[in-house]
């Protein structure tokens, strides 16, 4: 669970320059409690849906299905793979905030009205909470998923 | 890197523009890194505002190829395609210069070691370090003093610069960004631009930088010509044995405003997506490459990102809003760190001056986490003056 929490830490460490000081904070406590009882406290759900609004109990949902997937290439650049509710797949960034799907678009990009998706924050929340796939791929395959050029 | 957060991100409709702040301190850290910076150009062309007829040579000038073949990267074939999609392949072909051929061709230039006498077109590829220097070597002979390293501090390094500002400078500001990059601080730099570059400024073309093939050879150019094959290149440079310190685009509007809506597989169509992708895309990158450049104790480290856009607004497009936020634009802010602003003095300062044109120069930029806590957002004002004989001045506001 230490190196999960390590692993963890180092790989939303760039994205978390992008959260305000009491979201990480949150996936701080959630980390720790969820290391300590393998549980989110129902204080910190509340705090997450206050904090992130409808998307998190959505996200939740991603967590619990094991949505989350880190993929790795020999080079050693990773990205998120995120397998959303309708089967379709999102690949986010680690060090900065990127989502392809349309609520990403709408709500923060043009709307300024949130902060993230559900995907980048199941992302969050897998990380803290250690339970995101991995999944190796060649430099090439890499390359492809960064650039959204994959296949279907 | 800059917090993505509504709350913490100056947009530019709540007064992101540097114009608007003091002038910095003189407690501003340096920097003794490169900062990229995003360059963002108004959407005239210089032949159509200046009425200069459009010069394409089939082929380098006699005097220039044997430099452009050492600025190859590989040694180009005689006729090579004029695109290419593989990272790291393409060399520079031609060398007319369009855009900046009338422009100041000759300016003085010395580095901080005081050896190399250049005469350098406009300089704000924006890596705010490698720009302060810049300025500073371009600053008046006669008021200020010519030690680069006096005056007020570079600012703290950032990754990744946004420049906004003239068209028609953008291009010659890269090149001299990559070129000094690339010989005189021995760092790899990845070229991006969607037109090929057919030759160097002028004033490059006498630089004592651009005689040193070994140097330029560090430089790789590259012409893809959609965003897809830009995003592909980019996404690939995490495949490169070598991999650049300095990742430069080329007009980033040209890229995002030719892709076709539904063409990019798997995203959502859209300005506002595909820039944030690009954007997002080039941060991710060049993060990812400052880690494997520290892990092998490179010097090279950070990696950084320069891009030039040019906005609507700039655009001349007399249909839209002046006052409208160009919805791109605000998409980029959310992930360059810089910013600097280029525009064009049309008062009588440049005739005062006796100068051909005069230009403000605005360096703008959030507080990073590195930053001291109790240090300034980076603010620097410049004045560039272009003279008729190409000559051209910095200086510190």
């Amino acid at each position: 669970m230490k190196s999960g929490s390590a692993r963890s830490k180092k790989l939303c460490g760039k994205m978390r320059t992008f959260l305000p000081a009491v979201a990480e904070q949150l996936f701080g406590d959630i980390q720790k409690n969820y290391e300590e009882t393998t549980q989110i406290p129902d204080d910190l759900l509340i705090a997450l849906k206050f904090v992130f609004g409808t998307c998190a109990l959505q996200a939740l949902d991603l967590v619990d299905q094991r949505s989350v997937t880190c993929l790795s290439s020999p080079s050693g650049r990773k990205a998120f793979q995120v397998t959303g509710g309708s089967g379709r797949l999102y690949t986010c960034f680690l060090s900065c905030h990127y989502c392809p799907c349309p609520a990403f678009t709408y709500t923060v990009l043009r709307r300024n009205q949130g902060l993230l998706c559900k995907h980048i924050l199941a992302v969050y929340l897998c990380q803290a909470m250690a339970v995101t796939q991995q999944e190796s791929v060649s430099d090439q395959q890499m390359s492809a998923v960064l650039s959204g050029t994959e296949g279907p | 890197m800059r917090s993505l957060l509504p709350g913490s991100l100056p947009t530019p409709s709540a007064g992101w523009d540097v114009r608007s702040r003091s002038p910095p301190s003189a407690e501003a850290e340096a920097g003794t890194g490169l900062l990229p910076v995003l360059v963002s150009v108004s959407g005239v062309e210089q032949d159509e505002v200046l009425g200069q007829p459009s010069v394409t040579q089939a082929g380098p000038p006699a005097e220039l190829a044997p430099q452009l073949v050492g600025l190859s990267e590989p040694r180009p074939a005689p006729t090579p395609p004029r695109n290419t999609s593989v990272p790291g392949s393409v060399g520079l072909r031609r060398t007319v210069c369009r855009t900046v051929r009338h422009l100041a061709p000759v300016c003085h230039l010395k580095t901080a070691a005081g050896n190399l006498e250049c005469e350098v077109n406009s300089v704000w590829f924006l890596m705010t370090d490698i720009l302060t220097l810049v300025f500073r070597t371009l600053s008046s002979q006669t008021g200020q003093n010519k030690d680069p390293s006096a005056g007020p501090p570079s600012p703290a390094p950032r990754s990744s610069t946004l420049l906004v500002g003239e068209h028609r400078l953008s291009r010659s500001v890269l090149l001299l960004a990559a070129v000094t990059a690339a010989s005189e601080l021995g760092v790899r730099v990845a070229f991006f631009a969607q037109t090929q570059i057919q030759s160097l400024p002028e004033c490059l073309q006498r630089c004592s930088a651009t005689q040193n093939p070994e140097g330029l050879k560090r430089i790789t150019f590259s012409y893809p010509r959609t965003l897809e094959e830009l995003l592909q290149q980019v996404a690939g440079l995490h495949e490169s044995p070598c991999p650049p310190s300095l990742i430069i685009i080329d007009r980033l509007d040209g890229f995002l405003r030719g892709a076709v809506a539904g063409s990019h597989v798997g995203f959502h169509s859209g300005d506002e997506s595909r820039a944030a992708h690009l954007a997002a895309l080039l941060c991710d990158t060049a993060a990812f490459l400052t880690e494997v450049l520290e892990k092998r104790g490179s010097s090279s480290a950070p990696c950084r990102a320069i891009a030039s856009f040019l906005s609507d607004a700039d655009s001349g497009q007399e249909s839209r809003d002046a006052s409208a936020t160009d919805p791109v634009l605000a998409v980029l802010d959310r992930y360059f760190q810089a910013r600097c602003t280029l525009d064009q003095d049309r008062s009588y300062e440049a005739a005062a001056a006796a100068a051909q044109e005069a230009w403000h120069v605005y360096l703008s930029g959030t507080k990073i986490p590195d930053d001291c806590e109790d240090g300034p957002a980076l603010a620097q004002e410049w004045k560039l003056f272009i003279f008729p004989e190409g000559l051209m001045e910095f200086k510190l506001v």
